[in-house]
C-alpha cells in the first residue's frame, strides 16, 4: 500500500507512546485481545489452585476464605476480564473492516473504554493484594453487607464492577452507532455479516442491562458507606432484591457472552465450508429474539428462593422458549456443514467442536430451566458443569475458532495447523474431562461453592478425574501460546484473503494499513467478495485522495487515570479521588478542545 | 440501494442514515438513562408500602397509626413550583436551539444562560426541600423510603447538576473567538436533548412520587 | 444422499444409545442419592424425562456433524459447495419437532411437576429450622422441643412434614439430597418445603443430610449435618427425650 502512504494524514506511529495515544481501532482491538487472554490465564491459574485443592477428599491446599476468593475472582476474571474483552477485541478490530468502514464512530470514546476497562480490572485483580471479594460472582445480600463482609473485599468488587461497567456502556454506545451509522454503500442492515449483527445485539444488551446493574451497585455502595439498608431484612430492605437486580443484569449478560462467539462460528462455517450461510435471516433473527428474551428469564436464577409457583411457571415457560431460537441457530450452523466443501482448518476444528458442546450445554439449561429438576440441582457441580459447557465449550472455543481464522488478518502471519491440531484436540479432550463428570457430581450431590469435601461422599474418583482433565486443559494452552510466538518470529506472509473468506474485512491487505481500506468498497451481496469473484467485479481502486484519519490522543488514558484514581480514592482515601477527579474534568475538557480536524 | 455514500472522506456528517453520530450516540445512551432511572424508581415502589407497614415514619403521606395521624412529608405546593421551574427551562432550552440552528448566537446564548439559572433555581428548590426533609428527621437512614428517594432524586439533582455545567461549558465556548464551529446547531441540539430527557424523568418521578398516593 | 442418510441414521442411533445408556447406567443407577421421600419422585423423573429426551436431539446434532464432515471433507477446495438455501421442507421439520418438544417438556414434566409438588393437605408435622451462620436451629413446635445448633435432624417416617425455614443472619439454604428438594432461607421471610419421608434414613447414608446449600461465608462447607429418619414411635421417644434433656439442663 506505498502507492497511497503519502495521503496519509499521519505518518504510521510505533513505540511505547503510540500504543498509549492511539486511536485506530485495530490496536485497540489488539490491546484489548491481549490483555483479555492474559487475564485468560491468570483466571486459569486460579481455576487449577482450586481443582488441585478439589483433587482429593479434605485437601489442605487452600483455607476456606482463600478458596472463596478463588471461586469468585475466577469469575470475575473469566467473565469480565478474558471473554468480554476479547470479544471486544474482535469487535474493535473487525467490525470496522467488516462493514467497510475506516473506523469507529468516535476513535478517542473506543480508546477511552480499553484504558478505563484496563483501569477497573487492575482495581479488581490488585485486590489480591489487600483482600479479594469472596462473595461469588454474583454477590449476594447480606453476606455482602457490612455486619457479615467488614473487610475491603466486597468494596473492590463494587468499585470495580462499577468502573468496568462504565467502560463496557462506553464501547456498546460506540459499536452501536458505528454499525447503525457507518456502513459502507450497499451493506444494508440483512447484507452484515452475522457477527456484526451479534455485536450489535450484544451492544443494546450491554446498554439496557449495565444500568440495573450500576443501581444495584451504588446500593450496595451505599448499604456499605453511607448506612442505608437496600438488602438488610432486619432494617426493612430486602436481600431478594439485590437477586433481581443482578440477574436483571446478569441474565441477557450471559448472552452478551456467547452471542459473540455464535457470530464468529458464523462466520468460520460458511467460509471453509465454501458456501453461504444457511438460513441467513433466521440465524439474525433468532439472535435478536434470544436477546429480546433474555430479559424475561432473570428469576430462573431463583427458583429455590420461594417464589410462588406462578412466576416459577412462568420464568420456566420463558426459559425453555430460548431453545427453539438457539435450536434454530443449531439446525443453520449444521445445514451450512452440510453439503459443503470442508476444509479442516484449526479454526473450523474449534467451530465445529462449538456446536458440539455448546448442544450439551444447551440442554443441561433445559434441564435445570424445569423447577422441579432445578429444586434438586441448583447451586450443584451439575449448574457448574451447564455453566462452563456454555461458557467453555461455547464461548472460549468460538474466540479460539476466532483468533485462528483472523490471526492471518490481524498479523499477516498464519497460525501453525500442526501445533493448532495439539492446541485443539488436548484442550477438547482436557475439557470434556473436565467438566463433564461434574454433571454427575452435581447429581450425586455435591454442592458448588465448598473448598473441601468428606472422604465418605464418594466424590473423590470424579474430583480427581476433573483435575486431571484441567491440567491437561493447561498443557493445551501452553501449545497455543508456543504457537503464537512461532508464527509472530516468522515473516509475514499472508495474502489479504487467505481463506477465500466471502466478507469486506478480507478485502484488504493483511494486516490492514492503517486506514483500513484504500478505496471503500460498494456492496452488491451478502457475500461481498465472493459476489465480486464470480461477477468479475475488481476491487475498488485508491482515487488518490486525501484520507483523513482521526489523530493520536492522550486525553483519553488521561480520563481513564482520572475514572481509576476516582476508583481507587473510594477504597483508600477520598482526596485520592478528588485527584482523580480533577484529572478526570481537565482530561474531558481537554478532549473537548482538541482539534480533531 | 438507497443508500447515503459512506464515509469516504473518514468526514463525520456522512452516515448510512443521515443521523449525526453524536446525535444518535445521544439518543442511545438516553435509552440506557432510562434503565438506569427505570431501577431507582422501581426500588422505590418495592418499598413504599412496606414502609408504611413497618410503621417507622416519617411517611411521604398522611398516615394513620395507631390512631395518631402521621403527616406525611411531601410539600406539594413547594415541589410543584420546582418542577414548574424545570419545566420553563425547557422552553429557554428550545429557544437556545432554534437560536443555534438559526445563526442568531444571542438568543442563543441567552437561552443556555436562562436554562442554567433555572436549572440552579431547581436545583436550589432540591437543597431546600432535603434539608427540611432532614430537620424533620428524614435521612438516608431513617427508613426505607429516606433511602430510596434521596438515592433516586439525589442522582436526579446530579444529572441536572451535570446539565448545567455541560450547559455552562457550551455558553462559556461559544464567547471564544470561533464560537462553537460549524456545528453550533448540532452541539446545542444535543445538548438540548440531554436536557429535555432530564425534565421528561423529572415530570415521571413527580407524578410517580408525589402525585399518585 | 442415501448415503448421507445411512450413514446419519447410523450415527444417530449410536450416539442416542450410548447416551441413554449413560443416562440409565451413570446417571439413575450410580449418581443419583438414595431416594428418600415421595416427594422426590417426581423430580428424579422429571430429569430423567429430559436426559432421555435428550438423548436423540443431542445425537442428531452429532449425526449431522459427522455426515457433513465426513463425507464432504476435501484437502484442497477447487468449488464452492453447493449452496443450500432456506427452503424445503427440512428446517420446517425441525421447527416443528423442537417447538413440539420444547412445548412438551414445558408441560411435563415442568409445569405438571411444579403441579404435584404442591401440597395443599394439612401437615402432619410443623418443623421450624432456622439457619445462622453455621448452624441450624431445630424446633418442633408442637412438641415443644427446640434445639439449638442441633447436631442431627431427626424426623418420623411417612408423615407429611412442613418444613418453616428461616434466617437469622445471611442466605442460607435447606436441602436434604435425599428428598430431592432445596429452598433458600432467606433473612425476613419464612420460605416451605412440603416433604414425605417414605424410607428410613440410615445414619450411615450420605444422602441423608442437611447441608447448606447457599454460600454463606467462612464455614459454609461445614454447614451440615446427618439425617435421621425413624419410625414414629421411635421419633416420639426421641422428642419425649428431648425434652426430658431440656428441663434437665438450667
Amino acid at each position: 500500500m506505498a502507492t497511497i502512504a503519502g495521503t496519509l494524514a499521519q505518518p504510521t506511529q510505533s513505540g511505547v507512546w503510540s500504543w498509549i495515544t492511539t486511536v485506530d481501532h485495530k490496536r485497540i482491538g489488539v490491546l484489548y485481545g491481549v490483555t483479555g487472554f492474559s487475564f485468560f490465564l491468570w483466571g486459569g491459574v486460579l481455576a487449577l489452585l482450586m481443582r488441585t485443592q478439589l483433587a482429593v477428599p479434605n485437601g489442605t491446599v487452600i483455607e476456606s476464605d482463600r478458596f472463596s476468593q478463588l471461586f469468585t475472582m475466577h469469575a470475575l476474571t473469566m467473565i469480565f476480564l478474558a471473554i468480554m474483552p476479547m470479544g471486544a477485541g474482535f469487535f474493535n478490530y473487525m467490525i470496522p473492516l467488516m462493514i467497510g468502514a475506516r473506523d469507529v464512530a468516535f476513535p478517542r470514546l473506543n480508546a477511552l473504554s480499553y484504558w478505563t476497562f484496563l483501569g477497573g480490572a487492575m482495581i479488581l485483580s490488585l485486590s489480591f493484594l489487600f483482600e479479594a471479594p469472596g462473595g461469588g460472582w454474583f454477590n449476594y445480600a447480606p453476606l455482602s453487607e457490612r455486619p457479615y463482609s467488614d473487610g475491603l473485599g466486597i468494596d473492590f468488587y463494587v468499585v470495580g464492577l462499577l468502573t468496568l461497567g462504565l467502560s463496557s456502556l462506553m464501547a456498546a454506545l460506540n459499536f452501536a452507532v458505528t454499525i447503525i451509522n457507518l456502513r459502507a454503500p450497499g451493506m444494508t442492515m440483512m447484507r452484515m455479516p452475522v457477527f456484526v449483527w451479534m455485536t450489535f445485539v450484544i451492544s443494546i444488551l450491554l446498554i439496557l442491562a449495565l444500568p440495573p446493574l450500576t443501581v444495584g451497585l451504588i446500593q450496595l455502595l451505599f448499604d456499605r458507606q453511607f448506612g442505608t439498608h437496600f438488602f438488610i431484612a432486619t432494617e426493612g430492605g430486602d436481600p431478594l432484591l439485590w437477586q433481581h437486580i443482578f440477574w436483571i443484569f446478569g441474565h441477557p449478560e450471559v448472552y452478551i457472552l456467547i452471542l459473540p462467539a455464535m457470530g464468529i462460528v458464523s462466520e468460520v462455517l460458511p467460509t471453509f465450508s465454501r458456501k453461504p450461510l444457511f438460513g441467513y435471516p433466521a440465524i439474525v433473527f433468532s439472535g435478536i429474539a434470544i436477546g429480546v428474551l433474555s430479559w424475561v428469564v432473570w428469576s430462573h436464577h431463583m427458583f429455590t428462593t420461594g417464589m410462588g409457583s406462578v412466576p416459577r411457571a412462568v420464568f420456566a415457560v420463558n426459559t425453555m422458549i430460548i431453545g427453539v431460537p438457539t435450536g434454530i441457530k443449531v439446525f443453520n450452523w449444521l445445514a451450512t456443514l452440510y453439503g459443503g466443501s470442508i476444509r479442516f482448518t484449526t479454526a473450523m476444528y474449534f467451530a465445529v467442536a462449538f456446536i458440539a458442546t455448546f448442544t450439551i450445554g444447551g440442554i443441561s439449561g433445559v434441564m435445570h430451566a424445569s423447577p422441579p429438576v432445578d429444586s434438586q440441582h441448583q447451586d450443584t457441580y451439575f449448574v457448574v458443569a451447564h455453566l462452563h459447557y456454555v461458557l467453555f465449550g461455547g464461548a472460549i472455543m468460538g474466540i479460539f475458532s476466532g483468533i485462528y481464522y483472523w490471526f492471518p488478518k490481524m498479523t499477516g502471519r498464519f497460525l501453525g495447523e500442526t501445533l493448532g491440531r495439539w492446541h485443539f484436540w488436548l484442550l477438547f479432550i482436557g475439557m470434556q474431562m473436565t467438566f463433564f463428570p461434574m454433571h454427575f457430581l452435581g447429581i450425586a450431590g455435591m454442592p458448588r461453592r465448598i473448598y473441601t469435601y468428606d472422604d465418605g461422599l464418594d466424590w473423590g474418583f470424579w474430583n480427581m478425574f476433573a483435575t486431571i482433565g484441567s491440567y491437561v486443559l493447561a498443557v493445551s494452552l501452553l501449545f497455543f501460546i508456543w504457537n503464537f510466538f512461532r508464527s509472530m518470529r516468522r515473516e509475514p506472509s499472508a495474502p489479504a484473503n487467505p481463506w477465500d473468506a466471502p466478507t469486506l474485512e478480507w478485502g484488504t491487505s493483511s494486516p490492514p494499513p492503517e486506514h483500513d481500506f484504500d478505496a471503500i468498497y460498494t456492496v452488491r451481496s451478502r457475500e461481498p467478495l465472493w459476489y465480486d469473484r464470480d461477477h468479475g467485479i475488481a476491487a475498488p481502486v485508491a482515487t488518490g485522495e486525501h484520507i483523513h484519519l482521526p489523530p493520536p490522543s492522550y486525553y483519553p488514558i488521561l480520563i481513564a487515570i482520572g475514572i481509576t484514581l476516582l476508583g481507587v480514592g473510594a477504597l483508600s482515601h477520598l482526596a485520592i479521588s478528588a485527584l482523580g477527579g480533577v484529572i478526570a474534568f481537565y482530561g474531558v475538557w481537554g478532549w473537548a478542545l482538541e482539534p480533531t480536524d | 440501494m438507497a443508500h447515503a455514500p459512506a464515509v469516504a472522506h473518514g468526514g463525520a456528517h456522512v452516515t448510512s442514515t443521515g443521523t449525526e453520530n453524536r446525535k444518535l450516540l445521544m439518543w442511545i445512551f438516553l435509552g440506557s438513562e432510562c434503565l438506569f432511572f427505570g431501577s431507582l424508581i422501581a426500588t422505590y415502589l418495592v418499598f413504599k408500602h412496606q414502609v408504611i407497614e413497618r410503621g417507622i415514619g416519617p411517611f411521604p403521606i398522611d398516615v394513620t397509626i395507631d390512631g395518631k395521624v402521621e403527616h406525611g412529608i411531601f410539600d406539594i405546593p413547594l415541589t410543584s413550583t420546582s418542577t414548574f421551574v424545570l419545566l420553563m427551562s425547557s422552553v429557554t432550552m428550545v429557544l437556545a436551539v432554534y437560536g443555534a440552528h438559526q445563526h442568531r448566537l444571542k438568543m442563543m446564548k441567552l437561552g443556555l444562560l436562562s436554562t442554567m439559572l433555572l436549572g440552579l433555581v431547581f436545583l436550589g428548590f432540591q437543597v431546600y426541600e432535603f434539608r427540611t426533609f432532614g430537620h424533620e428527621g428524614l435521612n438516608l437512614t431513617t427508613n426505607m423510603f429516606g433511602a430510596t428517594f434521596f438515592l433516586l432524586t439525589g442522582f436526579h439533582g446530579t444529572h441536572v447538576g451535570v446539565g448545567v455545567l455541560y450547559l455552562g461549558s457550551l455558553l462559556a465556548a461559544s464567547f471564544r473567538r470561533n464560537g462553537l464551529g460549524r456545528e453550533t446547531g448540532e452541539h446545542v441540539e444535543i445538548a438540548g436533548l440531554y436536557w429535555h430527557f432530564v425534565d421528561i424523568v423529572w415530570i415521571v418521578i413527580f407524578t410517580v412520587l408525589y402525585l399518585i398516593p | 444422499m442415501r448415503r448421507d442418510l445411512t450413514l446419519g441414521a447410523i450415527v444417530w442411533v449410536a450416539v442416542t444409545l450410548a447416551s441413554l445408556a449413560v443416562s440409565r447406567l451413570v446417571i439413575a443407577e450410580i449418581s443419583f442419592p438414595t431416594r428418600g421421600a415421595e416427594e422426590a419422585d417426581v423430580i428424579d423423573e422429571a430429569f430423567m424425562i429430559l436426559t432421555y429426551l435428550a438423548a436423540p436431539v443431542f445425537g442428531i446434532v452429532i449425526a449431522a456433524m459427522v455426515v457433513s464432515v465426513w463425507r464432504h471433507r476435501v484437502s484442497a477446495p477447487d468449488e464452492d459447495g453447493a449452496p443450500l438455501q432456506g427452503t424445503g421442507a427440512v428446517p420446517i421439520w425441525w421447527l416443528g419437532i423442537t417447538s413440539a418438544l420444547t412445548l412438551l417438556v414445558i408441560i411435563h414434566p415442568g409445569l405438571t411437576g411444579l403441579i404435584s409438588l404442591r401440597n395443599y393437605d394439612p401437615p402432619d408435622l410443623q418443623l421450624n429450622v432456622t439457619g445462622q451462620m453455621w448452624q441450624w436451629t431445630v424446633e418442633y413446635p408442637d412438641a415443644e422441643v427446640r434445639i439449638f445448633g442441633a447436631q442431627e435432624l431427626v424426623l418420623p417416617v411417612d408423615q407429611h412434614i412442613q418444613v418453616n425455614i428461616r434466617s437469622l443472619d445471611v442466605l442460607h439454604s435447606f436441602w436434604v439430597p435425599a428428598f430431592r428438594q432445596k429452598i433458600d432461607a432467606v433473612p425476613g421471610q419464612t420460605t416451605e418445603l412440603h416433604i414425605t419421608p417414605d424410607r428410613l434414613g440410615a445414619p450411615d447414608d450420605v444422602a441423608y443430610r442437611l447441608q447448606c446449600a447457599e454460600l454463606c461465608g467462612l464455614a459454609h462447607s461445614k454447614m451440615v449435618m446427618p439425617v435421621r429418619v425413624v419410625e414414629r414411635s421411635e421419633f416420639e421417644a426421641w422428642l419425649a427425650s428431648q425434652r426430658q434433656a431440656a428441663k434437665a439442663r438450667p
